[in-house]
């Protein structure tokens, strides 16, 4: 009955909306979903009416063949050409078949663990950046933006157009700023957006300090300090110079993970990125994962941004419509040729991010014994390493005797840091071509009452 | 007359204290916006409030209309709505 030309995209960012965009163009029936009751993902979160290329304001003028169904998480991939989603609003499950499948699912800020990072008033970068451009609001009036990376710089602009007095402390030194001014000059949008940044945050005087972190922050019920000190090139502290600043947030930007938890239950290869410490799903050039008929698009792929995931959706769903015999040979080559020149073009100040602001291991030695490793099972550092003995150092191990990734986001925040410490404190060597934790179904928590047989049965 | 509380337009309240909304507003932004970070005690009690802010860690829960773990960052702030801090994770 299926003339395989049904497509199903997850996810409704930078990504997902080019993949629906172009694969519906091509003669594809497309059902786009996303969790948000908003498209635009996290980079357009509060600025949906944007004029910039890819967003959800194009996207509705020009793609409006798609089915796009908001507020609705997937839940679980029970086989191949079917996916279980939860509907928020009707607070129903149910399943949605295809034929073929696109994951755009992004990414999160990534979780780091240094003393104090439960306190109130110590948010992600990305969290703070959403609050302060969809709702006008911050974490604190007096904030560190802490971490590496120029979206240090984009969230420092984001909270101190509210009114906030906003410093930043760069991790990395500024020689790995100043590495990128050669291609930053020649990318003109990059260029341009950059001007603006240092621009402004002069302006409202934004200090910037390098080769600084925040390594510990304090309070009883909220933040109210945070100590910061000068690290040395593998980010580790440098003796004598900490000092002690009161604020009443903090920031923690230490660039982002990829969201694989739908990639890994439906078995799509991975690859592990040493250098980046973070895994990624394998795609060949047309953006097909090892699985068929599955492809993959945007942040999960490599951490590219929004212009690399623009290119990498519109080829994805190009190449599913290929796929599905609506396009033919000599019509993909001639749409996809541009869209790989574009990808090349953008990936320069994509690739120099990525080989610039790793995280360091110094990283992974901020915490103490009795910081919080796990934050929903409230398992410490001392926890896990007492967990640890007679074992072999793997982050199962210490799941299995503590519970740390087995609260209610599933690991999400802890297992990356796990695993990182873990490496740098015990030698752990992570496997490379699967992450070293698995999230069962349902991959959210979903009401009992939203399965079928919940209410059937009632 | 009704003697149940009564609820300004524009308002929720958060354990019986006022707190405005604003169109668009998540419930983390209207509380955040009255400087309010602490949303509930972890499991050794610690004070937690926001952290991800995009629905993925599960540390802003409060109970809203009488439903518990609902997730501040994420979930549209409706006028009138009841919402309790305090709860701890399941």
């Amino acid at each position: 009955m299926s003339d395989g030309r049904a497509l199903l995209v997850v996810g409704g960012g930078p990504a997902g909306m080019a993949a629906a965009r172009a694969a519906s163009a091509a003669g594809l029936r497309v059902t786009l979903v996303d969790e948000s009751n908003r498209l635009g993902g996290q980079y357009f979160r509060g600025r949906q009416d944007s004029r910039e290329p890819g967003s959800p304001h194009a996207f509705a003028a020009a793609a409006t063949g798609v089915r796009v169904l908001l507020g609705t998480v997937v839940v679980d991939a029970p086989r191949a050409g079917a996916l279980t989603v939860w509907n928020q609003a009707s607070d129903h499950v149910e399943e949605i078949a295809h034929d073929r499948l696109v994951l755009a699912t992004g990414a999160y800020d990534r979780p780091v663990a240094i003393p104090g990072w439960t306190l109130p008033g110590v948010v992600t970068a990305g969290g703070a950046s959403t609050l302060a451009k969809a709702h006008g609001v911050a974490p604190g009036k007096r904030l560190l933006v802490a971490g590496s990376g120029p979206f240090l710089l984009s969230v420092a602009d984001d909270l101190s157009a509210k009114g906030c007095m906003v410093e930043i402390i760069e991790a990395s030194p500024w020689r790995a700023s100043a590495s990128g001014l050669g291609v930053i000059a020649m990318d003109a949008e990059i260029a341009r957006q950059t001007a603006g940044y240092l621009a402004r945050l002069a302006t409202r005087r934004v200090r910037r300090r390098y080769g600084t972190m925040v390594t510990a922050i304090h309070g009883t019920d909220r933040v109210e300090a945070a100590t910061v000190e000068q690290v040395d090139r593998d980010w580790r502290p440098i003796s004598g110079t900490a000092r002690m600043i009161s604020v009443d947030g903090v920031c923690l930007g230490y660039g982002f993970v990829p969201q694989l938890e739908l990639a890994q239950a439906i078995g799509c290869a991975l690859e592990r990125d040493d250098v980046s410490a973070n895994y990624f799903v394998r795609v060949d050039a047309g953006m097909r994962t090892s699985t068929s008929e599955v492809y993959a698009a945007g942040e999960i792929t490599g951490l590219g941004g929004k212009r690399v995931a623009l290119a990498q959706g519109e080829g994805a769903g190009l190449t599913a419509a290929l796929d599905a015999g609506a396009l033919d040979r000599a019509n993909y080559d001639v749409r996809i040729a541009p869209v790989i020149a574009r990808l090349r073009q953008v990936d320069r100040v994509a690739d120099w991010i990525r080989r610039a602001f790793v995280p360091r291991d110094g990283l992974w030695s901020c915490a103490t014994p009795e910081t919080t490793l796990c934050r929903c099972e409230d398992i410490t550092h001392r926890a896990a390493e007492a967990g640890l003995a007679g074992n072999p150092p793997t982050p199962y191990a210490v799941k299995t005797a503590t519970r740390a990734g087995m609260g209610l986001c599933q690991g999400r925040i802890c297992s990356p840091i796990l695993t990182e410490w873990l490496r740098v404190r015990h030698g752990y060597q992570p496997p490379s071509e699967e992450r070293p934790w698995r999230i069962r179904p349902p991959l959210r928590p979903v009401p009992l009452g939203a399965w079928p047989a919940h209410k059937a049965n009632p | 007359m009704t003697t149940a509380p009564q609820v300004e337009d524009g308002a929720l309240t958060l354990d019986g204290k006022r707190v405005a909304v604003r169109p668009g507003d998540t419930i983390a932004a209207a509380l955040l916006r009255q400087g309010i970070v602490a949303l509930r005690h972890s499991r050794t009690g610690e004070a937690r409030g926001v952290f991800c802010g995009i629905g993925i860690c599960n540390e802003c829960l409060v109970t809203v209309n009488g439903r518990p773990n609902v997730r501040a960052c994420v979930t549209p702030a409706e006028a009138g709505a009841v919402v309790a801090t305090g709860r701890a994770s399941p």
